[in-house]
Protein backbone atom coordinates (compact mmCIF):
# COMPACT_ATOMS: atom_id res chain seq x y z
CA UNK A 1 0.00 0.00 0.00
CA UNK A 2 1.30 3.07 -1.36
CA UNK A 3 1.82 5.78 1.61
CA UNK A 4 0.09 8.86 0.72
CA UNK A 5 0.74 12.31 1.45
CA UNK A 6 -0.83 15.59 0.92
CA UNK A 7 0.57 19.00 1.56
CA UNK A 8 -1.15 21.95 1.42
CA UNK A 9 -1.15 25.91 2.58
CA UNK A 10 -4.35 27.17 3.66
CA UNK A 11 -4.01 30.78 1.90
CA UNK A 12 -3.61 28.91 -1.74
CA UNK A 13 -7.25 28.21 -2.76
CA UNK A 14 -7.02 26.20 -5.28
CA UNK A 15 -6.46 22.76 -2.02
CA UNK A 16 -9.98 21.36 -1.73
CA UNK A 17 -10.44 21.00 -5.46
CA UNK A 18 -6.87 19.27 -6.14
CA UNK A 19 -8.00 17.02 -2.60
CA UNK A 20 -10.75 15.78 -5.12
CA UNK A 21 -8.51 15.50 -8.22
CA UNK A 22 -6.12 13.29 -5.92
CA UNK A 23 -9.13 11.24 -4.92
CA UNK A 24 -11.00 10.85 -7.69
CA UNK A 25 -7.39 9.89 -9.48
CA UNK A 26 -6.88 7.55 -6.60
CA UNK A 27 -10.40 5.73 -7.81
CA UNK A 28 -9.63 5.72 -11.01
CA UNK A 29 -6.57 3.74 -10.81
CA UNK A 30 -8.00 1.81 -7.98
CA UNK A 31 -5.48 2.84 -5.61
CA UNK A 32 -6.99 1.73 -1.95
CA UNK A 33 -4.99 3.87 0.65
CA UNK A 34 -5.40 6.30 3.25
CA UNK A 35 -4.06 10.11 2.48
CA UNK A 36 -2.37 11.85 5.25
CA UNK A 37 -3.30 15.78 5.01
CA UNK A 38 -0.62 17.67 6.23
CA UNK A 39 -1.36 21.67 7.07
CA UNK A 40 1.51 23.80 6.91
CA UNK A 41 1.14 26.50 8.66
CA UNK A 42 4.36 28.80 8.74
CA UNK A 43 7.95 29.13 7.48
CA UNK A 44 9.24 26.72 9.90
CA UNK A 45 7.37 24.11 8.99
CA UNK A 46 7.69 24.49 5.39
CA UNK A 47 11.33 23.73 6.17
CA UNK A 48 10.85 21.20 8.17
CA UNK A 49 8.50 19.19 5.15
CA UNK A 50 10.74 20.39 2.56
CA UNK A 51 7.35 22.03 1.06
CA UNK A 52 8.22 24.62 -1.70
CA UNK A 53 4.13 25.08 -2.28
CA UNK A 54 0.92 24.46 -2.07
CA UNK A 55 -0.59 21.97 -2.97
CA UNK A 56 2.32 19.45 -2.72
CA UNK A 57 1.29 15.49 -3.30
CA UNK A 58 3.97 12.52 -2.38
CA UNK A 59 3.57 9.26 -2.85
CA UNK A 60 6.21 7.09 -0.99
CA UNK A 61 7.86 10.32 -0.39
CA UNK A 62 8.25 11.06 -3.89
CA UNK A 63 7.08 14.34 -5.49
CA UNK A 64 4.55 13.67 -8.14
CA UNK A 65 6.44 16.16 -10.11
CA UNK A 66 9.55 18.31 -10.55
CA UNK A 67 9.93 20.77 -9.00
CA UNK A 68 9.16 24.45 -10.88
CA UNK A 69 12.42 25.80 -12.33
CA UNK A 70 12.63 29.68 -10.44
CA UNK A 71 12.08 27.47 -6.62
CA UNK A 72 14.77 29.06 -3.91
CA UNK A 73 13.57 27.45 -1.50
CA UNK A 74 11.16 25.38 1.36
CA UNK A 75 8.20 28.36 1.71
CA UNK A 76 4.50 29.51 2.01
CA UNK A 77 3.26 29.95 -1.48
CA UNK A 78 1.07 28.80 -4.26
CA UNK A 79 2.78 25.83 -6.78
CA UNK A 80 2.30 25.67 -10.51
CA UNK A 81 2.18 22.82 -12.15
CA UNK A 82 2.54 22.58 -16.03
CA UNK A 83 0.12 20.56 -17.99
CA UNK A 84 -0.03 18.33 -20.73
CA UNK A 85 -1.20 21.18 -22.99
CA UNK A 86 2.59 23.38 -21.61
CA UNK A 87 -0.23 25.90 -19.38
CA UNK A 88 0.25 26.55 -15.81
CA UNK A 89 -1.78 25.37 -13.24
CA UNK A 90 -2.55 25.80 -9.61
CA UNK A 91 -3.66 22.14 -9.63
CA UNK A 92 -1.77 19.18 -10.19
CA UNK A 93 -2.32 17.66 -13.41
CA UNK A 94 -4.17 14.16 -12.83
CA UNK A 95 -1.69 11.86 -15.37
CA UNK A 96 1.28 13.43 -13.06
CA UNK A 97 -0.70 11.68 -10.06
CA UNK A 98 -1.55 8.60 -12.14
CA UNK A 99 2.28 8.34 -12.97
CA UNK A 100 3.20 8.56 -9.43
CA UNK A 101 0.97 5.87 -8.63
CA UNK A 102 2.85 3.34 -11.51
CA UNK A 103 6.33 4.13 -10.45
CA UNK A 104 8.24 0.38 -10.49
CA UNK A 105 8.28 0.56 -6.97
CA UNK A 106 4.93 0.50 -6.57
CA UNK A 107 3.81 -2.07 -8.99
CA UNK A 108 4.18 -5.66 -7.78
CA UNK B 1 -5.04 47.10 5.88
CA UNK B 2 -7.78 49.38 4.23
CA UNK B 3 -8.69 48.32 0.64
CA UNK B 4 -10.09 50.21 -1.32
CA UNK B 5 -13.89 50.28 -1.75
CA UNK B 6 -16.28 50.85 -4.73
CA UNK B 7 -16.61 54.64 -5.06
CA UNK B 8 -13.85 55.88 -4.05
CA UNK B 9 -10.81 57.76 -6.12
CA UNK B 10 -7.79 56.34 -7.94
CA UNK B 11 -4.53 56.93 -5.68
CA UNK B 12 -1.82 58.62 -7.96
CA UNK B 13 1.53 56.64 -8.44
CA UNK B 14 4.75 56.48 -10.51
CA UNK B 15 6.12 53.37 -11.31
CA UNK B 16 9.17 52.11 -13.41
CA UNK B 17 8.05 49.54 -15.93
CA UNK B 18 9.86 46.69 -17.75
CA UNK B 19 9.74 48.53 -21.13
CA UNK B 20 12.03 51.14 -19.84
CA UNK B 21 9.70 53.54 -18.81
CA UNK B 22 7.89 55.07 -15.92
CA UNK B 23 4.50 55.18 -15.70
CA UNK B 24 2.36 57.97 -13.52
CA UNK B 25 -0.97 57.23 -13.18
CA UNK B 26 -2.43 60.45 -13.61
CA UNK B 27 -1.11 60.83 -16.82
CA UNK B 28 -2.22 57.09 -18.33
CA UNK B 29 -5.60 58.33 -17.25
CA UNK B 30 -5.59 61.40 -18.72
CA UNK B 31 -7.49 60.35 -21.83
CA UNK B 32 -8.23 57.29 -20.76
CA UNK B 33 -12.67 55.52 -20.83
CA UNK B 34 -11.45 53.30 -18.14
CA UNK B 35 -8.09 52.67 -16.33
CA UNK B 36 -7.46 48.47 -15.37
CA UNK B 37 -5.02 47.95 -12.16
CA UNK B 38 -3.58 44.77 -11.86
CA UNK B 39 -1.53 43.51 -9.31
CA UNK B 40 0.39 40.08 -10.49
CA UNK B 41 3.57 38.61 -10.76
CA UNK B 42 5.49 36.05 -12.45
CA UNK B 43 5.74 33.11 -10.20
CA UNK B 44 1.58 32.33 -8.67
CA UNK B 45 0.28 29.53 -10.86
CA UNK B 46 -3.15 32.06 -10.75
CA UNK B 47 -1.42 34.89 -11.99
CA UNK B 48 -0.10 32.46 -14.58
CA UNK B 49 -2.92 30.64 -15.72
CA UNK B 50 -4.66 34.45 -15.90
CA UNK B 51 -2.11 36.51 -17.28
CA UNK B 52 -3.15 35.45 -21.47
CA UNK B 53 -6.46 36.14 -20.93
CA UNK B 54 -5.18 39.23 -19.26
CA UNK B 55 -3.35 40.13 -21.91
CA UNK B 56 -5.97 39.90 -24.48
CA UNK B 57 -8.23 42.20 -22.32
CA UNK B 58 -5.42 44.67 -22.66
CA UNK B 59 -5.48 44.07 -26.54
CA UNK B 60 -8.89 43.77 -27.09
CA UNK B 61 -9.89 46.67 -25.67
CA UNK B 62 -7.22 49.25 -26.22
CA UNK B 63 -9.21 50.87 -28.57
CA UNK B 64 -12.12 51.36 -26.79
CA UNK B 65 -9.84 53.21 -24.31
CA UNK B 66 -9.11 50.92 -21.60
CA UNK B 67 -6.02 51.00 -20.46
CA UNK B 68 -4.47 48.73 -18.05
CA UNK B 69 -1.07 48.54 -15.54
CA UNK B 70 0.15 45.63 -14.32
CA UNK B 71 2.12 46.10 -10.99
CA UNK B 72 4.20 43.45 -9.00
CA UNK B 73 4.76 44.14 -5.71
CA UNK B 74 6.08 40.97 -4.36
CA UNK B 75 9.23 40.94 -2.59
CA UNK B 76 11.55 39.32 -4.60
CA UNK B 77 13.78 38.40 -0.89
CA UNK B 78 10.73 36.17 -0.59
CA UNK B 79 10.25 35.29 -4.10
CA UNK B 80 12.88 35.08 -6.10
CA UNK B 81 10.95 34.64 -9.14
CA UNK B 82 9.15 38.12 -9.30
CA UNK B 83 12.99 40.20 -9.15
CA UNK B 84 12.84 42.47 -11.62
CA UNK B 85 15.44 40.85 -14.09
CA UNK B 86 12.45 38.28 -13.62
CA UNK B 87 10.00 40.65 -14.57
CA UNK B 88 11.32 42.31 -17.90
CA UNK B 89 12.17 38.64 -19.20
CA UNK B 90 8.92 37.71 -18.43
CA UNK B 91 7.01 40.82 -20.11
CA UNK B 92 9.12 39.75 -23.10
CA UNK B 93 8.47 36.40 -23.68
CA UNK B 94 5.03 36.50 -22.86
CA UNK B 95 4.69 39.69 -25.37
CA UNK B 96 2.70 41.51 -22.70
CA UNK B 97 0.65 44.61 -24.51
CA UNK B 98 0.54 46.51 -21.08
CA UNK B 99 3.32 47.86 -18.81
CA UNK B 100 4.30 45.61 -16.21
CA UNK B 101 5.62 48.04 -13.47
CA UNK B 102 7.34 47.10 -10.38
CA UNK B 103 6.39 48.22 -7.13
CA UNK B 104 9.38 47.76 -5.20
CA UNK B 105 8.53 49.67 -1.96
CA UNK B 106 4.94 47.49 -2.05
CA UNK B 107 3.44 51.40 -0.99
CA UNK B 108 1.56 50.59 -3.71
CA UNK B 109 -0.21 47.70 -3.17
CA UNK B 110 -0.57 48.89 0.50
CA UNK B 111 -2.61 51.54 -0.27
CA UNK B 112 -4.65 50.19 -2.36
CA UNK B 113 -5.12 47.50 0.12
CA UNK B 114 -4.06 44.88 -2.74
CA UNK B 115 -3.88 41.61 -1.03
CA UNK B 116 -3.40 38.76 -3.84
CA UNK B 117 -1.96 37.78 -7.38
CA UNK B 118 -4.42 38.77 -9.00
CA UNK B 119 -6.40 41.22 -8.21
CA UNK B 120 -8.08 43.68 -10.29
CA UNK B 121 -9.18 47.45 -9.86
CA UNK B 122 -11.37 49.13 -12.63
CA UNK B 123 -11.77 53.13 -12.34
CA UNK B 124 -14.03 54.89 -14.62
CA UNK B 125 -12.95 57.94 -16.75
CA UNK B 126 -13.78 60.31 -13.73
CA UNK B 127 -11.20 57.99 -11.60
CA UNK B 128 -14.09 56.19 -9.22
CA UNK B 129 -13.77 52.65 -9.00
CA UNK B 130 -16.21 50.52 -10.64
CA UNK B 131 -14.52 46.83 -10.12
CA UNK B 132 -12.57 45.00 -8.15
CA UNK B 133 -11.86 41.46 -7.67
CA UNK B 134 -10.82 38.45 -9.95
CA UNK B 135 -10.61 38.41 -13.50
CA UNK B 136 -13.35 35.86 -14.61
CA UNK B 137 -15.09 32.81 -12.61
CA UNK B 138 -12.50 30.00 -13.70
CA UNK B 139 -8.50 30.04 -13.08
CA UNK B 140 -8.74 26.45 -14.32
CA UNK B 141 -10.29 26.66 -17.88
CA UNK B 142 -10.88 29.27 -19.45
CA UNK B 143 -13.30 27.39 -21.73
CA UNK B 144 -15.66 26.99 -18.86
CA UNK B 145 -15.71 30.69 -17.60
CA UNK B 146 -19.43 31.83 -17.12
CA UNK B 147 -18.57 35.34 -15.98
CA UNK B 148 -16.21 37.49 -17.43
CA UNK B 149 -16.10 40.05 -14.89
CA UNK B 150 -13.25 42.28 -16.11
CA UNK B 151 -14.85 41.99 -19.25
CA UNK B 152 -18.31 42.46 -18.26
CA UNK B 153 -17.15 45.79 -16.16
CA UNK B 154 -15.36 47.43 -18.61
CA UNK B 155 -18.18 46.97 -21.05
CA UNK B 156 -20.80 48.68 -18.61
CA UNK B 157 -18.01 51.50 -18.01
CA UNK B 158 -17.99 52.05 -21.79
CA UNK B 159 -21.74 52.01 -22.10
CA UNK B 160 -22.60 54.22 -19.16
CA UNK B 161 -24.06 51.62 -17.45
CA UNK B 162 -24.29 49.98 -13.90
CA UNK B 163 -21.96 46.69 -13.48
CA UNK B 164 -24.14 43.87 -12.61
CA UNK B 165 -20.86 42.31 -10.45
CA UNK B 166 -18.40 45.39 -9.05
CA UNK B 167 -17.20 42.56 -6.50
CA UNK B 168 -15.52 39.16 -6.38
CA UNK B 169 -13.08 37.46 -4.31
CA UNK B 170 -9.83 38.07 -5.49
CA UNK B 171 -8.56 34.15 -5.99
CA UNK B 172 -4.80 33.79 -6.35
CA UNK B 173 -1.40 33.72 -4.02
CA UNK B 174 -0.92 36.34 -1.13
CA UNK B 175 1.28 39.48 -1.94
CA UNK B 176 4.67 38.72 -0.33
CA UNK B 177 5.53 41.30 1.76
CA UNK B 178 8.66 42.66 2.86
CA UNK B 179 9.35 40.85 6.31
CA UNK B 180 9.24 43.44 9.62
Amino acid sequence: MPKIEFFYWVECPSHERAFAILQETMAAEHIEAPVKIIEVKDEVEAERYQFYGSPTIRVDGVDIAPLPEDTAQPSLTCRAYRRADGRISPLPPRELIAAAFQRPSLTP
Amino acid sequence: MSKLAAGDIALNFTLPATDGQTYTLREVAREAKAVAIVFTCNHCPYARAWEDRINAIARDYASAGVRLLAINSNNALVSPGDSWENMITRARDKQFVFPYLYDESQDVAHSYGAERTPEIFIFDAAGTLRYHGAPDDNYEDEHAVTHHFVREALDAILADQAIAIPETKAAGCTIKWKKA
